[in-house]
């Protein structure tokens, strides 16, 4: 199964579940058409009366980002080869486990938060997916920065909210969504934290067409289910 | 329930969120003896609300079952949140889903227990939070669905537990309680604060229709027994009290203009058959002001068509001659006699009256004067006239004045007995005077005096209205012998007659040369009548006998008594009169009381409108309560829509600035804020019902 990229991000091979698929965007031979991730955008218009609209989003708890949202995510698959073997089967197993996958598509995503002043504990809406997933910290990593000043991250096996950072860094917790910097906000702040995100979806909707021997196109459709971590 | 002076500021504003706080108080000591302290967040607020932006959450806590709240995970929790509060119910209801086979009726009480529950909004943009208490009260309805499994409850506030509850109350007549401890009274029943509680003057009015209620619900008793001042009441969720006032525009909560109301704009204007010209009509009872007394006023007047007696002949003081008069008098009608009674009242018992009688009269005159050595010659001090009828007069015309007078003065003990009455009785009369004098019983000797064309002696030369009798009833009480007396003593013009012997005087020349005490009369003592009641038990009131003897003088021409005697003592038998004590009690009358949108009904014709309200206890009230029914048919509805603002609620002022509707900077009142919340996508809405008044309502 030939990849021969390393670069993160596009050409990286998503990893599904506990990273037994090795299934790349564009890999040469085998390769889903596209992956298709839908940042639903959790917000509602409110139209008034001077034609302009305002926009409400919903609070999802303290420390979060300013914007929620919610991903779909679309792995078609129209040339897929049965000579992919395990890859196949495994993807075929995908659709009856009956339980949350994880999914990390090795994208780069982009978090803001306004933190207002005395602010030192972030959490990221999903868990950063490289120590989970086994991949590299140093590859897909973490940044954080305060007003546009990098902090240096550093990852941890073992933080709570009330661990003491040594001054300026930010320290990413392995397994959970938690996030804790040094020194706090002093003034309404504006933090941004990009990061790897691992997903816990469920598979919604997935087709396979027989087309012809030796050819099952698979097109699967996962949402997004809820964090528990 | 004095409070003493802490005011505790409490803010739900996070302690890392910098945060402005605006402390409004209000202290209505006048009103209410109790201290309201509304605080306002409004700085933070006002950012987020000037936001394109913004992000929306609640927080919904409930008792579990242990006594505590815990706070329902947003993974039970259902996305729709819709809180109601509105002046057409008596509480605020909010409506939510838990989500969960653990809220199965037939797994735990929860969703039909009176669970305590309740909500913090949450309204930030980022970085700056602003959270409201927006609803604390109980489950009151719960419904399972089985698949999906979820329960919808709905919830209402802290009034709503008690507005369904019955009412018992009872108020003797004429409490003379205020509306306002009444009012407190009932919300202290039920544990409810009080919050700014303004029910105008005299603190709401004061009772004295008596109360029986019983079978009514707090929500709807309130509601009628606050209808008289005009107010209507709320329960305010962020404080949990309970608020009643007038419903009138007040402090501007928020400015609401194109930018922040939704595009739909209704207005309901007034059907144009809407009641125009209403009339309230009760029962009312005359005034008692605060000590409990009043003053009842009558008057009834004679007319007849009457000319003015006027005198033919004038005395002159300077040589006695006698001028023949030619005085016309008209005859016209007009008034000839009048009846004025005031009567004042402690309660329903008289306490005093006054009663003058208005007529045409002239006072009489002494035409004559007796000098010491015994001439008598004309009154030298005054011109007198002389009438057709031949008495001499003051003045040559008669003159419309009072002719009689009579008080009447009652004095109670501190238990509330009739113990004393004073009767005082003034009428024109002229106070006589010996004309001679003995010392032997032979000889007399003359002694100066006006005198009368018949001889009698005068000590002025006029009448006057004065007071020459009077009476003073004592009334006396023997319980254990189960007698009551009355004793009424008589005082009157009298002088004390005596046998004629030295250092006597004697009115002359009097055929009978009756002699006096006393050179002169003056008011005493002239008799006593004495009514004892002797009753057949305290029970019974029935009198066995009742025994009457009277004394008084002999011998006298006092106006009062014949002569001096004791009369033997009579016994009758009769109904003992019932112990006078003071009592409570008014007369009612019918009243009613106009209210008219002149405005309407120059569009519209008059439309009319009756209410009949048993609450009201002046003609004032009378009038609040159609004033008020006339603002309720006139006023014009607006209905829109906001992005959810915590803070608003139902009672609040609004601005409306929408210029190009003609609606320019209007004060307004929340009548209904209904609030969606969708927690899912943050859509949200507050429809309000806000009400306009055009200016004649206002």
């Amino acid at each position: 199964m030939p990849n021969t990229l390393t670069n993160p991000g596009l050409f990286d091979k998503i990893t599904i579940d506990s990273g037994t698929t090795q299934l790349g965007i564009r890999d040469i031979t085998f390769f889903p058409q596209a992956v298709q991730i839908t940042p639903d955008i959790l917000q509602a218009p409110f139209e008034v009366a001077a034609g302009r609209t305002v926009f409400t989003s919903p609070y999802l708890g303290d420390n979060h980002p300013d914007q929620p949202t919610d991903v779909t995510i679309a792995l078609p698959w129209p040339e897929f080869e049965l000579a992919q073997g395990p890859d196949v089967a495994f993807l075929k197993k995908i659709r009856k486990l009956g339980r949350v996958i994880q999914l990390a598509p090795w994208l780069q995503d982009y978090e803001f938060y306004t933190a207002p002043a005395g602010q030192d504990v972030f959490y990221l809406p999903r868990r950063h997916a490289a120590s989970l997933m086994g991949k590299n910290e140093g590859t897909f990593g973490v940044s954080f920065t305060v007003n546009g000043v990098a902090r240096t991250v550093v990852f941890k096996d073992v933080l709570t909210t009330s661990t003491a950072v040594t001054s300026g860094e930010a320290w990413v917790h392995r397994t959970s969504r938690l996030i804790k910097t040094n020194p706090a906000m002093v003034a309404t702040s504006e933090v941004e934290v990009t990061y790897y995100p691992l997903y816990r979806v469920r598979p919604l909707t997935s087709t396979i067409e027989i087309r012809r021997k030796g050819r099952e196109p698979l097109d699967f459709v996962f949402v997004e289910t809820t964090e528990n971590t | 329930m004095p409070q003493t002076g802490l005011l505790s500021v409490v803010t739900n504003v996070k302690a890392k969120v910098t945060a402005q706080l605006s402390v409004l108080t209000n202290v209505t000591t006048s009103r209410v003896d109790s201290l309201s302290a509304n605080t306002t967040v409004t700085r933070s607020l006002a950012a987020i609300l000037a936001e394109g932006w913004r992000v929306i959450g609640v927080k919904v806590e409930m008792d579990l079952g242990d006594g505590a709240l815990t706070e329902i995970p947003r993974s039970e929790l259902g996305s729709s949140i819709r809180i109601s509060s509105s002046f057409d119910g008596f509480t605020d209801e909010v409506s939510f889903q838990l989500a969960g086979r653990k809220y199965s009726p037939f797994k735990s009480a929860l969703i039909r227990g009176q669970q305590r529950v309740r909500m913090t909004g949450i309204l930030l943009r980022p970085g700056l939070i602003t959270t409201r208490k927006i609803f604390e009260g109980a489950v009151a309805i719960g419904k399972y669905f089985g698949d999906p499994p979820f329960a919808t409850v709905s919830a209402v506030d802290s009034f709503g537990r008690h507005s369904s509850k019955q009412v018992h109350l009872n108020l003797e007549p004429g409490s003379r309680r205020t509306r306002l401890s009444v009012l407190l009274e009932i919300l202290n029943t039920y544990g409810i604060q009080a919050g700014e509680i303004n029910l105008g003057p005299e603190q709401g009015g004061i009772l004295f229709k008596p109360v029986s209620v019983s079978g009514v619900t707090l929500g709807e008793f309130l509601r009628d027994f606050l209808k008289p001042t005009g107010a209507v009441y709320w329960f305010d969720q962020s404080t949990e009290k309970l608020h009643a006032q007038k419903f009138r525009p007040g402090t501007v909560y928020r400015t609401l203009d194109s930018s922040n109301m939704g595009r739909e704009l209704e207005v309901m204007v007034p059907a144009t058959n809407n009641a125009n010209n209403v009339t309230a009509t009760g029962i009312l009872f005359a005034y008692t002001g605060p000590s409990g007394e009043r003053t009842e006023r009558s008057e009834s007047v004679s007319r007849a068509v009457y000319a003015p007696l006027v005198a033919s002949k004038r005395q002159n003081k300077a040589d006695g001659s006698l001028t023949t008069l030619s005085l016309s008098s008209v005859s016209e009608e007009s008034e000839v006699g009048k009846l004025i009674k005031w009567t004042n009242y402690l309660g329903g018992n008289v306490v005093s009256q006054v009663t003058e009688e208005l007529g045409w009269y002239a006072p009489m005159a002494a035409p004559k004067k007796q000098l010491s050595s015994g001439t008598i010659q004309h009154n030298p001090d005054r011109d007198v006239y002389q009438y057709a009828d031949g008495s001499w007069r003051s003045v040559d015309r008669e003159e419309y004045q009072v002719i009689r007078r009579t008080r009447l003065l009652k004095y109670y003990s501190s238990a509330g007995y009739l113990t004393q009455r004073w009767d005082f009785r003034e009428s024109f009369a002229a106070d006589r005077q010996a004309i001679t004098q003995t010392t032997d019983g032979v000889n007399e000797t003359f002694l100066p005096t006006y005198m009368t064309e018949d001889g009698v002696g005068w000590i002025n030369d006029i009448e006057k209205l004065n007071i020459w009798e009077h009476s003073i009833t004592d009334v006396q009480g023997d319980d254990a012998k189960l007698l009551s007396y009355e004793v009424m003593n008589l005082y009157g013009l009298f002088a004390y007659p005596v046998a004629k012997q030295p250092n006597s005087y004697g009115y002359g020349p009097i055929a009978l040369k009756t002699f006096k005490k006393s050179s002169t009369e003056s008011v005493q003592w002239v008799g006593k009548v004495v009514t004892s009641y002797r009753a057949l038990s305290e029970e019974e009131h029935t009198v066995t006998t009742t025994r009457q003897s009277i004394v008084g003088m002999a011998g006298t021409n006092t106006p009062i008594i014949g002569g001096t005697s004791v009369d033997p003592i009579r016994t009758v038998t009769g109904t003992r009169p019932p112990v006078e004590q003071l009592t409570d009690f008014q007369a009612a009358q019918q009243a009613r009381s106009t209210a008219v949108d002149n405005v309407q009904v120059a569009l519209n014709e008059a439309h009319y409108y009756y209410i009949h309200d048993e609450w009201a206890e002046t003609n004032g009230e009378l009038q609040v309560i159609a004033f008020e029914e006339l603002r309720a048919q006139g006023k014009w509805p607006l209905r829109f829509s906001i992005p959810v603002d915590y803070d608003l609620r139902k009672g609040h002022t609004l601005r409306i600035n929408r210029p190009e509707h003609g609606l320019n900077n209007e004060d307004m009142l929340a009548w209904t804020v209904e609030t969606e919340i969708d927690l899912k996508t943050g859509a949200n809405r507050q429809t309000l019902v806000v009400d306009h008044f055009p200016p004649e309502l206002r």
